[in-house]
Protein backbone atom coordinates (compact mmCIF):
# COMPACT_ATOMS: atom_id res chain seq x y z
CA UNK A 1 0.00 0.00 0.00
CA UNK A 2 2.96 2.35 1.20
CA UNK A 3 4.44 1.65 -2.36
CA UNK A 4 0.91 2.45 -4.30
CA UNK A 5 1.21 5.95 -2.45
CA UNK A 6 4.48 6.79 -3.63
CA UNK A 7 3.89 5.06 -7.03
CA UNK A 8 0.95 8.28 -6.72
CA UNK A 9 2.93 10.60 -5.42
CA UNK A 10 5.48 10.36 -7.80
CA UNK A 11 2.78 9.90 -10.99
CA UNK A 12 1.54 13.53 -9.61
CA UNK A 13 4.99 15.05 -9.04
CA UNK A 14 6.21 14.26 -11.87
CA UNK A 15 2.71 15.53 -14.11
CA UNK A 16 3.12 19.29 -11.85
CA UNK A 17 6.46 19.52 -12.98
CA UNK A 18 5.87 18.80 -16.78
CA UNK A 19 2.72 20.61 -16.48
CA UNK A 20 5.08 23.79 -15.06
CA UNK A 21 7.50 23.21 -17.40
CA UNK A 22 5.01 23.71 -20.28
CA UNK A 23 3.89 26.97 -18.62
CA UNK A 24 4.68 30.44 -19.86
CA UNK A 25 4.26 33.74 -17.88
CA UNK A 26 2.73 35.53 -20.33
CA UNK A 27 2.68 39.12 -18.88
CA UNK A 28 6.32 38.64 -17.99
CA UNK A 29 7.18 37.87 -21.89
CA UNK A 30 4.32 40.70 -23.05
CA UNK A 31 4.94 43.44 -20.83
CA UNK A 32 2.18 46.02 -19.58
CA UNK A 33 1.52 46.99 -23.17
CA UNK A 34 -0.43 43.30 -23.22
CA UNK A 35 -2.38 44.07 -20.01
CA UNK A 36 -6.16 44.36 -20.14
CA UNK A 37 -5.73 48.03 -19.35
CA UNK A 38 -6.80 50.85 -21.44
CA UNK A 39 -3.70 52.47 -23.95
CA UNK A 40 -4.19 55.33 -26.20
CA UNK A 41 -2.43 54.23 -29.45
CA UNK A 42 -3.64 57.90 -31.06
CA UNK A 43 -5.30 60.82 -30.99
CA UNK A 44 -6.57 63.07 -33.97
CA UNK A 45 -7.78 66.34 -34.25
CA UNK A 46 -9.23 67.91 -37.23
CA UNK A 47 -10.70 71.05 -38.39
CA UNK A 48 -13.58 71.38 -41.20
CA UNK A 49 -14.85 74.25 -42.76
CA UNK A 50 -17.55 73.89 -45.39
CA UNK A 51 -18.89 76.63 -47.30
CA UNK A 52 -21.64 76.01 -49.37
CA UNK A 53 -22.63 78.10 -52.31
CA UNK A 54 -26.08 77.81 -54.16
CA UNK A 55 -30.18 77.89 -55.26
CA UNK A 56 -32.75 75.98 -53.26
CA UNK A 57 -36.19 75.80 -53.11
CA UNK A 58 -35.83 75.58 -48.95
CA UNK A 59 -34.88 79.40 -48.77
CA UNK A 60 -36.17 82.29 -48.41
CA UNK A 61 -33.76 84.60 -49.92
CA UNK A 62 -35.26 84.81 -53.27
CA UNK A 63 -38.78 84.93 -54.41
CA UNK A 64 -41.52 83.10 -52.69
CA UNK A 65 -41.87 80.09 -54.86
CA UNK A 66 -38.44 80.42 -56.45
CA UNK A 67 -35.14 78.74 -55.79
CA UNK A 68 -33.49 81.14 -53.01
CA UNK A 69 -29.90 81.51 -51.91
CA UNK A 70 -28.45 78.42 -49.71
CA UNK A 71 -25.52 79.70 -48.68
CA UNK A 72 -24.28 78.31 -45.63
CA UNK A 73 -21.00 77.87 -43.56
CA UNK A 74 -20.18 74.95 -41.17
CA UNK A 75 -17.09 74.69 -38.95
CA UNK A 76 -16.98 71.33 -37.64
CA UNK A 77 -13.92 70.27 -35.35
CA UNK A 78 -13.24 66.67 -34.93
CA UNK A 79 -11.45 64.29 -32.10
CA UNK A 80 -10.83 60.78 -32.63
CA UNK A 81 -9.32 58.70 -29.92
CA UNK A 82 -7.91 55.38 -30.84
CA UNK A 83 -7.34 52.89 -28.17
CA UNK A 84 -6.70 49.14 -27.29
CA UNK A 85 -7.61 47.09 -24.88
CA UNK A 86 -5.14 43.80 -24.17
CA UNK A 87 -4.26 42.01 -27.12
CA UNK A 88 -8.17 41.25 -28.45
CA UNK A 89 -10.03 44.30 -28.19
CA UNK A 90 -9.33 47.73 -29.95
CA UNK A 91 -11.97 51.11 -29.29
CA UNK A 92 -12.12 54.28 -31.79
CA UNK A 93 -14.45 57.13 -30.13
CA UNK A 94 -15.35 60.01 -32.61
CA UNK A 95 -16.74 63.21 -31.56
CA UNK A 96 -17.53 65.54 -34.48
CA UNK A 97 -19.12 69.19 -33.57
CA UNK A 98 -21.27 71.30 -36.00
CA UNK A 99 -21.02 74.96 -35.59
CA UNK A 100 -23.39 76.59 -38.54
CA UNK A 101 -22.57 79.74 -38.31
CA UNK A 102 -24.32 81.53 -41.36
CA UNK A 103 -26.85 80.04 -43.07
CA UNK A 104 -29.59 81.40 -45.75
CA UNK A 105 -27.54 84.58 -44.88
CA UNK A 106 -28.58 86.85 -47.92
CA UNK A 107 -32.25 86.72 -46.35
CA UNK A 108 -30.87 87.84 -42.69
CA UNK A 109 -28.89 90.32 -44.89
CA UNK A 110 -31.91 91.86 -46.52
CA UNK A 111 -34.16 91.89 -43.39
CA UNK A 112 -36.35 89.66 -44.84
CA UNK A 113 -38.17 87.56 -41.73
CA UNK A 114 -36.14 84.49 -41.29
CA UNK A 115 -38.35 81.06 -42.27
CA UNK A 116 -38.21 78.25 -41.04
CA UNK A 117 -35.04 77.14 -41.91
CA UNK A 118 -33.23 80.45 -41.41
CA UNK A 119 -34.66 80.65 -37.76
CA UNK A 120 -33.20 77.07 -37.38
CA UNK A 121 -30.19 77.02 -38.39
CA UNK A 122 -29.24 80.99 -38.51
CA UNK A 123 -26.73 79.89 -35.68
CA UNK A 124 -26.71 76.08 -34.25
CA UNK A 125 -24.42 73.93 -32.70
CA UNK A 126 -24.51 70.16 -33.11
CA UNK A 127 -22.80 67.50 -31.66
CA UNK A 128 -21.88 63.27 -31.94
CA UNK A 129 -20.06 60.84 -30.36
CA UNK A 130 -19.44 57.47 -32.11
CA UNK A 131 -18.03 54.89 -30.59
CA UNK A 132 -16.36 51.56 -32.05
CA UNK A 133 -14.98 48.60 -30.57
CA UNK A 134 -13.53 45.50 -32.02
CA UNK A 135 -12.69 42.37 -31.01
CA UNK A 136 -10.72 39.60 -31.79
CA UNK A 137 -12.73 36.29 -31.29
CA UNK A 138 -10.38 34.26 -32.87
CA UNK A 139 -7.34 34.27 -35.23
CA UNK A 140 -9.81 34.67 -38.47
CA UNK A 141 -12.86 36.46 -36.25
CA UNK A 142 -13.34 39.89 -35.84
CA UNK A 143 -16.69 41.40 -34.14
CA UNK A 144 -17.00 44.61 -34.16
CA UNK A 145 -19.91 47.08 -32.20
CA UNK A 146 -20.63 50.37 -32.60
CA UNK A 147 -23.07 52.71 -30.67
CA UNK A 148 -23.58 56.90 -31.89
CA UNK A 149 -25.82 59.62 -30.60
CA UNK A 150 -25.73 63.25 -32.00
CA UNK A 151 -27.83 65.79 -30.76
CA UNK A 152 -28.83 69.53 -31.90
CA UNK A 153 -31.57 71.83 -31.44
CA UNK A 154 -34.00 70.38 -33.07
CA UNK A 155 -32.98 67.02 -33.60
CA UNK A 156 -31.98 63.81 -31.82
CA UNK A 157 -30.68 59.97 -33.14
CA UNK A 158 -28.91 57.26 -31.83
CA UNK A 159 -27.46 54.28 -33.34
CA UNK A 160 -26.00 50.88 -32.67
CA UNK A 161 -24.98 48.20 -34.75
CA UNK A 162 -22.76 45.40 -34.73
CA UNK A 163 -20.92 43.25 -38.04
CA UNK A 164 -18.92 39.82 -37.85
CA UNK A 165 -16.00 39.63 -40.18
CA UNK A 166 -14.64 35.68 -41.17
CA UNK A 167 -11.21 35.44 -42.80
CA UNK A 168 -10.74 32.33 -45.12
CA UNK A 169 -7.23 31.14 -46.89
CA UNK A 170 -5.11 32.56 -45.08
CA UNK A 171 -7.20 35.97 -44.68
CA UNK A 172 -6.53 36.76 -48.43
CA UNK A 173 -10.61 36.17 -48.05
CA UNK A 174 -12.52 37.79 -45.98
CA UNK A 175 -16.54 38.02 -45.55
CA UNK A 176 -18.35 40.28 -43.48
CA UNK A 177 -22.09 40.43 -42.08
CA UNK A 178 -23.41 43.48 -40.55
CA UNK A 179 -26.41 45.18 -39.28
CA UNK A 180 -26.83 48.82 -38.44
CA UNK A 181 -30.19 50.43 -36.63
CA UNK A 182 -30.19 54.03 -35.59
CA UNK A 183 -33.51 56.11 -34.24
CA UNK A 184 -34.20 59.39 -34.60
CA UNK A 185 -36.77 61.94 -32.91
CA UNK A 186 -37.17 65.66 -33.64
CA UNK A 187 -39.17 68.70 -33.33
CA UNK A 188 -42.17 69.01 -35.79
CA UNK A 189 -42.31 72.59 -37.35
CA UNK A 190 -45.09 74.51 -38.55
CA UNK A 191 -44.63 76.86 -41.41
CA UNK A 192 -43.90 79.82 -39.87
CA UNK A 193 -41.18 77.86 -37.60
CA UNK A 194 -43.33 77.58 -34.40
CA UNK A 195 -42.59 73.18 -32.98
CA UNK A 196 -45.68 71.29 -32.64
CA UNK A 197 -44.44 68.05 -31.01
CA UNK A 198 -42.17 65.53 -32.01
CA UNK A 199 -42.01 63.37 -34.82
CA UNK A 200 -39.81 59.34 -35.00
CA UNK A 201 -38.19 57.27 -37.58
CA UNK A 202 -36.11 54.21 -37.54
CA UNK A 203 -33.78 53.11 -40.07
CA UNK A 204 -32.44 49.65 -40.31
CA UNK A 205 -29.68 48.68 -42.68
CA UNK A 206 -28.26 45.16 -43.22
CA UNK A 207 -25.11 44.46 -45.31
CA UNK A 208 -22.84 41.84 -46.90
CA UNK A 209 -19.25 42.36 -48.24
CA UNK A 210 -16.41 40.40 -49.27
CA UNK A 211 -12.80 41.52 -49.10
CA UNK A 212 -10.21 39.96 -51.69
CA UNK A 213 -6.42 39.96 -51.48
CA UNK A 214 -6.11 39.39 -55.51
CA UNK A 215 -2.16 39.73 -55.69
CA UNK A 216 0.61 40.98 -53.11
CA UNK A 217 -0.35 44.85 -54.41
CA UNK A 218 -3.57 44.65 -55.24
CA UNK A 219 -6.84 44.64 -52.67
CA UNK A 220 -10.65 44.40 -53.76
CA UNK A 221 -14.04 43.91 -52.01
CA UNK A 222 -17.47 43.93 -52.79
CA UNK A 223 -20.51 44.69 -50.95
CA UNK A 224 -24.41 44.93 -50.95
CA UNK A 225 -26.60 46.79 -48.27
CA UNK A 226 -30.19 46.87 -47.96
CA UNK A 227 -31.56 49.95 -45.85
CA UNK A 228 -35.34 50.72 -44.65
CA UNK A 229 -36.49 52.87 -43.24
CA UNK A 230 -39.94 54.06 -41.73
CA UNK A 231 -41.88 57.15 -39.71
CA UNK A 232 -41.05 60.66 -41.06
CA UNK A 233 -38.73 60.23 -43.71
CA UNK A 234 -39.01 64.72 -43.80
CA UNK A 235 -37.25 66.94 -41.72
CA UNK A 236 -40.47 68.24 -41.73
CA UNK A 237 -39.36 72.33 -42.36
CA UNK A 238 -38.76 71.59 -45.95
CA UNK A 239 -41.22 73.45 -47.98
CA UNK A 240 -42.83 73.02 -51.21
CA UNK A 241 -44.02 75.92 -53.86
CA UNK A 242 -47.60 75.53 -54.32
CA UNK A 243 -49.51 76.60 -57.97
CA UNK A 244 -51.69 79.62 -56.34
CA UNK A 245 -48.26 81.58 -55.77
CA UNK A 246 -47.56 79.83 -52.31
CA UNK A 247 -45.77 77.27 -50.20
CA UNK A 248 -46.63 74.51 -48.39
CA UNK A 249 -45.29 71.39 -46.27
CA UNK A 250 -43.07 69.04 -47.91
CA UNK A 251 -44.66 65.35 -47.81
CA UNK A 252 -42.79 62.15 -47.81
CA UNK A 253 -43.71 58.55 -48.39
CA UNK A 254 -44.22 56.44 -44.69
CA UNK A 255 -41.41 54.13 -45.99
CA UNK A 256 -38.06 53.93 -48.28
CA UNK A 257 -36.47 50.68 -49.39
CA UNK A 258 -33.02 51.33 -50.53
CA UNK A 259 -30.61 49.06 -52.21
CA UNK A 260 -26.87 49.70 -52.60
CA UNK A 261 -23.93 47.62 -54.55
CA UNK A 262 -20.32 49.19 -53.57
CA UNK A 263 -16.90 47.59 -55.61
CA UNK A 264 -13.67 49.17 -54.46
CA UNK A 265 -9.77 47.96 -55.74
CA UNK A 266 -6.52 49.40 -53.97
CA UNK A 267 -3.38 48.86 -55.98
CA UNK A 268 -0.07 49.50 -55.09
CA UNK A 269 2.10 51.07 -58.33
CA UNK A 270 5.89 50.85 -58.67
CA UNK A 271 6.58 54.24 -58.49
CA UNK A 272 5.23 54.87 -54.65
CA UNK A 273 2.06 55.07 -55.11
CA UNK A 274 -1.51 53.79 -54.69
CA UNK A 275 -4.50 54.34 -57.45
CA UNK A 276 -8.11 53.48 -55.56
CA UNK A 277 -11.02 53.27 -57.81
CA UNK A 278 -14.38 52.88 -56.37
CA UNK A 279 -17.96 52.31 -57.83
CA UNK A 280 -21.36 52.26 -56.11
CA UNK A 281 -24.88 51.69 -57.86
CA UNK A 282 -27.63 52.94 -55.63
CA UNK A 283 -32.06 52.28 -56.23
CA UNK A 284 -34.84 52.59 -54.01
CA UNK A 285 -38.41 52.20 -54.41
CA UNK A 286 -39.01 56.41 -54.75
CA UNK A 287 -37.65 55.77 -58.11
CA UNK A 288 -34.21 57.33 -57.44
CA UNK A 289 -31.06 55.74 -59.73
CA UNK A 290 -28.02 56.70 -58.77
CA UNK A 291 -24.51 55.78 -60.03
CA UNK A 292 -21.15 57.05 -58.38
CA UNK A 293 -17.19 56.50 -59.63
CA UNK A 294 -14.39 57.63 -57.88
CA UNK A 295 -10.45 57.44 -58.17
CA UNK A 296 -8.00 58.55 -56.12
CA UNK A 297 -4.50 58.33 -56.19
CA UNK A 298 -1.94 58.97 -53.43
CA UNK A 299 1.57 59.57 -54.06
CA UNK A 300 4.52 59.44 -51.76
CA UNK A 301 6.87 61.74 -52.28
CA UNK A 302 10.10 60.70 -50.10
CA UNK A 303 10.09 59.12 -46.23
CA UNK A 304 6.81 61.34 -44.65
CA UNK A 305 5.55 63.81 -47.41
CA UNK A 306 2.51 62.24 -49.81
CA UNK A 307 -0.06 64.28 -51.65
CA UNK A 308 -3.54 62.44 -52.85
CA UNK A 309 -5.72 63.73 -55.24
CA UNK A 310 -9.26 62.08 -56.25
CA UNK A 311 -12.24 63.07 -58.69
CA UNK A 312 -15.95 61.52 -57.73
CA UNK A 313 -18.51 61.74 -60.55
CA UNK A 314 -22.41 61.15 -59.50
CA UNK A 315 -25.42 60.43 -61.46
CA UNK A 316 -28.84 60.10 -60.03
CA UNK A 317 -32.47 60.10 -61.32
CA UNK A 318 -35.08 61.93 -59.28
CA UNK A 319 -37.46 60.87 -56.96
CA UNK A 320 -40.36 60.43 -58.74
CA UNK A 321 -43.00 62.75 -56.56
CA UNK A 322 -39.69 65.98 -56.99
CA UNK A 323 -41.68 69.21 -58.38
CA UNK A 324 -41.00 72.66 -58.14
CA UNK A 325 -44.79 73.39 -58.66
CA UNK A 326 -47.53 71.32 -56.69
CA UNK A 327 -50.85 70.81 -57.27
CA UNK A 328 -52.34 71.61 -53.11
CA UNK A 329 -53.63 67.76 -53.45
CA UNK A 330 -50.15 66.37 -54.55
CA UNK A 331 -48.70 63.75 -51.88
CA UNK A 332 -46.40 62.92 -51.73
CA UNK A 333 -44.46 66.12 -52.72
CA UNK A 334 -41.19 67.37 -51.93
CA UNK A 335 -38.99 70.32 -53.61
CA UNK A 336 -35.53 69.13 -52.05
CA UNK A 337 -32.81 69.20 -54.62
CA UNK A 338 -30.93 66.43 -53.08
CA UNK A 339 -34.04 63.93 -54.24
CA UNK A 340 -33.83 66.04 -58.01
CA UNK A 341 -32.14 64.90 -60.98
CA UNK A 342 -28.73 65.93 -60.85
CA UNK A 343 -24.95 65.07 -61.73
CA UNK A 344 -22.74 66.24 -59.48
CA UNK A 345 -18.62 66.40 -59.46
CA UNK A 346 -16.03 66.49 -56.75
CA UNK A 347 -12.08 67.33 -57.02
CA UNK A 348 -10.06 66.41 -53.75
CA UNK A 349 -6.57 67.56 -53.39
CA UNK A 350 -4.53 66.78 -49.79
CA UNK A 351 -1.14 66.81 -48.56
CA UNK A 352 0.38 65.20 -45.84
CA UNK A 353 3.13 64.74 -43.74
CA UNK A 354 4.71 62.01 -41.09
CA UNK A 355 7.09 62.99 -38.46
CA UNK A 356 8.84 60.44 -36.73
CA UNK A 357 9.55 60.85 -32.84
CA UNK A 358 11.18 57.76 -32.13
CA UNK A 359 9.57 56.07 -28.66
CA UNK A 360 7.69 59.01 -28.80
CA UNK A 361 5.38 58.00 -31.50
CA UNK A 362 4.64 59.67 -35.08
CA UNK A 363 3.18 63.23 -35.69
CA UNK A 364 1.11 63.50 -38.50
CA UNK A 365 0.13 66.68 -40.25
CA UNK A 366 -2.33 67.23 -43.38
CA UNK A 367 -4.30 69.34 -45.51
CA UNK A 368 -7.10 68.87 -47.58
CA UNK A 369 -9.40 71.01 -49.77
CA UNK A 370 -12.65 69.52 -51.82
CA UNK A 371 -14.17 71.52 -54.44
CA UNK A 372 -18.01 70.41 -54.71
CA UNK A 373 -20.68 71.00 -57.66
CA UNK A 374 -23.88 69.80 -59.31
CA UNK A 375 -25.98 70.34 -62.15
CA UNK A 376 -28.92 72.05 -60.21
CA UNK A 377 -27.09 74.76 -58.78
CA UNK A 378 -25.43 73.70 -55.71
CA UNK A 379 -21.51 74.34 -55.18
CA UNK A 380 -19.30 74.42 -51.73
CA UNK A 381 -15.61 74.33 -50.73
CA UNK A 382 -14.25 71.99 -48.09
CA UNK A 383 -11.51 72.69 -46.41
CA UNK A 384 -9.90 70.61 -44.02
CA UNK A 385 -6.84 70.60 -41.54
CA UNK A 386 -5.58 67.44 -39.31
CA UNK A 387 -3.16 66.76 -36.79
CA UNK A 388 -2.15 63.49 -35.07
CA UNK A 389 -0.13 61.70 -32.63
CA UNK A 390 0.35 58.28 -33.54
CA UNK A 391 1.90 56.29 -30.59
CA UNK B 1 12.26 52.35 -54.09
CA UNK B 2 12.12 49.11 -52.97
CA UNK B 3 11.46 49.86 -49.40
CA UNK B 4 8.79 52.44 -50.93
CA UNK B 5 6.56 49.94 -52.59
CA UNK B 6 6.77 47.55 -50.17
CA UNK B 7 5.66 49.89 -47.62
CA UNK B 8 2.60 51.07 -50.19
CA UNK B 9 1.87 47.12 -50.44
CA UNK B 10 2.13 47.01 -46.53
CA UNK B 11 -0.84 49.88 -46.82
CA UNK B 12 -2.79 48.42 -48.88
CA UNK B 13 -2.89 45.38 -47.26
CA UNK B 14 -3.31 47.14 -44.17
CA UNK B 15 -7.17 47.63 -45.42
CA UNK B 16 -7.55 44.30 -44.71
CA UNK B 17 -8.95 42.95 -41.23
CA UNK B 18 -6.29 41.89 -38.44
CA UNK B 19 -3.55 39.69 -40.01
CA UNK B 20 -3.77 36.31 -38.23
CA UNK B 21 -4.77 33.04 -40.11
CA UNK B 22 -4.75 29.41 -40.36
CA UNK B 23 -1.16 28.62 -41.15
CA UNK B 24 -0.14 26.68 -44.37
CA UNK B 25 2.54 25.39 -46.28
CA UNK B 26 6.32 24.47 -44.99
CA UNK B 27 8.41 27.34 -43.95
CA UNK B 28 11.08 26.05 -42.39
CA UNK B 29 13.71 24.80 -45.27
CA UNK B 30 13.04 28.06 -47.17
CA UNK B 31 16.27 29.36 -47.74
CA UNK B 32 17.67 32.70 -45.86
CA UNK B 33 20.38 34.51 -45.38
CA UNK B 34 22.47 35.26 -42.07
CA UNK B 35 24.23 38.33 -41.18
CA UNK B 36 27.49 37.31 -42.56
CA UNK B 37 25.89 36.09 -45.76
CA UNK B 38 25.86 32.34 -45.35
CA UNK B 39 23.02 30.93 -46.35
CA UNK B 40 20.94 28.30 -43.85
CA UNK B 41 17.48 27.68 -42.80
CA UNK B 42 14.99 27.53 -40.03
CA UNK B 43 14.75 23.83 -39.61
CA UNK B 44 19.16 23.76 -39.48
CA UNK B 45 18.42 26.53 -36.81
CA UNK B 46 15.76 24.80 -35.06
CA UNK B 47 17.70 21.48 -34.35
CA UNK B 48 14.40 19.53 -33.74
CA UNK B 49 12.42 22.41 -31.08
CA UNK B 50 9.95 24.34 -31.83
CA UNK B 51 10.48 27.62 -33.52
CA UNK B 52 8.81 31.24 -33.14
CA UNK B 53 10.39 32.72 -36.07
CA UNK B 54 8.94 36.74 -36.74
CA UNK B 55 9.00 38.18 -39.89
CA UNK B 56 9.67 42.61 -39.81
CA UNK B 57 10.99 44.96 -41.83
CA UNK B 58 13.27 48.43 -41.17
CA UNK B 59 10.55 50.51 -42.04
CA UNK B 60 7.90 48.81 -39.51
CA UNK B 61 7.36 50.64 -36.05
CA UNK B 62 4.77 47.82 -35.14
CA UNK B 63 8.19 45.82 -35.28
CA UNK B 64 10.18 47.83 -33.28
CA UNK B 65 7.30 48.15 -30.87
CA UNK B 66 7.61 44.23 -30.49
CA UNK B 67 11.29 43.86 -29.53
CA UNK B 68 11.45 44.50 -25.69
CA UNK B 69 8.49 41.11 -25.95
CA UNK B 70 11.09 39.35 -28.55
CA UNK B 71 13.97 40.14 -26.12
CA UNK B 72 12.12 38.54 -23.10
CA UNK B 73 11.12 35.81 -25.08
CA UNK B 74 14.25 34.64 -25.95
CA UNK B 75 15.81 34.91 -22.50
CA UNK B 76 12.86 32.76 -21.28
CA UNK B 77 14.00 30.18 -24.67
CA UNK B 78 18.03 30.52 -23.42
CA UNK B 79 16.35 29.04 -20.05
CA UNK B 80 14.45 26.68 -21.43
CA UNK B 81 16.15 25.54 -24.68
CA UNK B 82 13.24 23.32 -26.26
CA UNK B 83 12.25 26.62 -28.60
CA UNK B 84 14.45 28.75 -30.08
CA UNK B 85 13.34 32.78 -31.83
CA UNK B 86 14.71 33.51 -35.00
CA UNK B 87 13.92 36.75 -36.58
CA UNK B 88 13.56 37.55 -40.24
CA UNK B 89 13.80 40.39 -42.20
CA UNK B 90 12.33 41.43 -45.22
CA UNK B 91 12.94 44.09 -47.81
CA UNK B 92 16.20 44.54 -45.84
CA UNK B 93 20.02 43.98 -46.56
CA UNK B 94 21.93 42.03 -44.00
CA UNK B 95 24.67 44.51 -43.54
CA UNK B 96 22.28 46.86 -42.52
CA UNK B 97 21.46 44.88 -39.66
CA UNK B 98 21.48 45.79 -35.99
CA UNK B 99 22.87 42.78 -33.93
CA UNK B 100 20.13 41.39 -31.24
CA UNK B 101 20.70 38.39 -28.83
CA UNK B 102 18.76 35.87 -31.31
CA UNK B 103 19.56 35.37 -34.63
CA UNK B 104 18.39 37.60 -37.80
CA UNK B 105 18.23 36.19 -41.02
CA UNK B 106 17.39 37.80 -43.65
CA UNK B 107 14.48 36.60 -46.50
CA UNK B 108 16.06 36.63 -50.13
CA UNK B 109 12.39 37.07 -51.44
CA UNK B 110 11.12 33.69 -50.94
CA UNK B 111 8.98 34.39 -48.20
CA UNK B 112 7.14 37.19 -49.63
CA UNK B 113 6.20 35.02 -52.40
CA UNK B 114 5.18 32.07 -50.26
CA UNK B 115 2.39 34.39 -48.96
CA UNK B 116 3.91 36.02 -46.06
CA UNK B 117 3.93 39.62 -47.16
CA UNK B 118 2.49 41.35 -43.77
CA UNK B 119 5.17 42.99 -41.44
CA UNK B 120 5.35 42.06 -38.34
CA UNK B 121 4.07 38.64 -38.61
CA UNK B 122 5.01 35.75 -35.89
CA UNK B 123 5.12 32.14 -36.97
CA UNK B 124 4.80 28.89 -34.71
CA UNK B 125 6.23 26.35 -36.16
CA UNK B 126 6.39 22.57 -34.34
CA UNK B 127 9.26 20.14 -34.20
CA UNK B 128 8.16 18.50 -37.12
CA UNK B 129 8.70 22.33 -39.56
CA UNK B 130 4.95 22.30 -39.43
CA UNK B 131 3.38 25.96 -39.45
CA UNK B 132 1.03 25.82 -36.51
CA UNK B 133 0.10 29.60 -36.26
CA UNK B 134 0.55 32.85 -38.09
CA UNK B 135 -0.46 35.90 -36.82
CA UNK B 136 0.76 39.54 -36.29
CA UNK B 137 3.02 41.21 -33.52
CA UNK B 138 3.86 38.48 -31.12
CA UNK B 139 0.72 38.58 -28.90
CA UNK B 140 -1.38 36.03 -26.09
CA UNK B 141 -2.63 34.19 -29.45
CA UNK B 142 1.05 33.41 -30.29
CA UNK B 143 1.81 32.16 -27.09
CA UNK B 144 -1.04 30.30 -26.96
CA UNK B 145 0.44 28.54 -29.83
CA UNK B 146 3.38 29.04 -28.68
CA UNK B 147 2.87 26.80 -25.10
CA UNK B 148 0.32 23.75 -27.40
CA UNK B 149 3.63 23.12 -29.54
CA UNK B 150 5.92 22.54 -26.39
CA UNK B 151 3.32 20.31 -24.54
CA UNK B 152 2.94 18.25 -27.83
CA UNK B 153 6.72 18.21 -28.79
Amino acid sequence: MTRFFLAVLLVLAWTSAARAEGEIDYAKILGPRESDALEITSIAMRLTAYSQEGLGFQSKAGPVQGPGSERLTVFEPQLEVRAKQGDRITHRVWVPVDIVTSASANAIDRGATPDVITNASQHNEAGSIDWTMQYKAGDTTTVTLRSGAHLEEEFRSWLVGASVSQGFFEQNTVITLGLLSSLDWFDNFELDGSRNGIKRRSTVTGSVGVTQVLSPSTLASLSYGITTQAGELGNTWNIVPIQGDTVDHEIMPASRLRHAIVARVAQALPWSAVLKGYYRFYADDWAIVGHTFEVQLLQHIGKSLYAGFGWRHHTQTGARFFTTLADPSMAPRTADSDLQALDSDSFTGRLGIDIPRGRDGTLHFDIAYERYFRTNDLSSNVFTCSTAILF
Amino acid sequence: MLHRHSLLIAFVLSCAPAASSPPVGDVSHIPLEDTVGNTTNLATLAHGRVTVATLWAPWCEGCREEEPALLRLHQLAMQRRDFVLVSIAIDAKAEELAKTPYPRLVDTGTFAEVGHRRVPTTLVIDASGRTVYEGGALDRAALDALTKALRTN
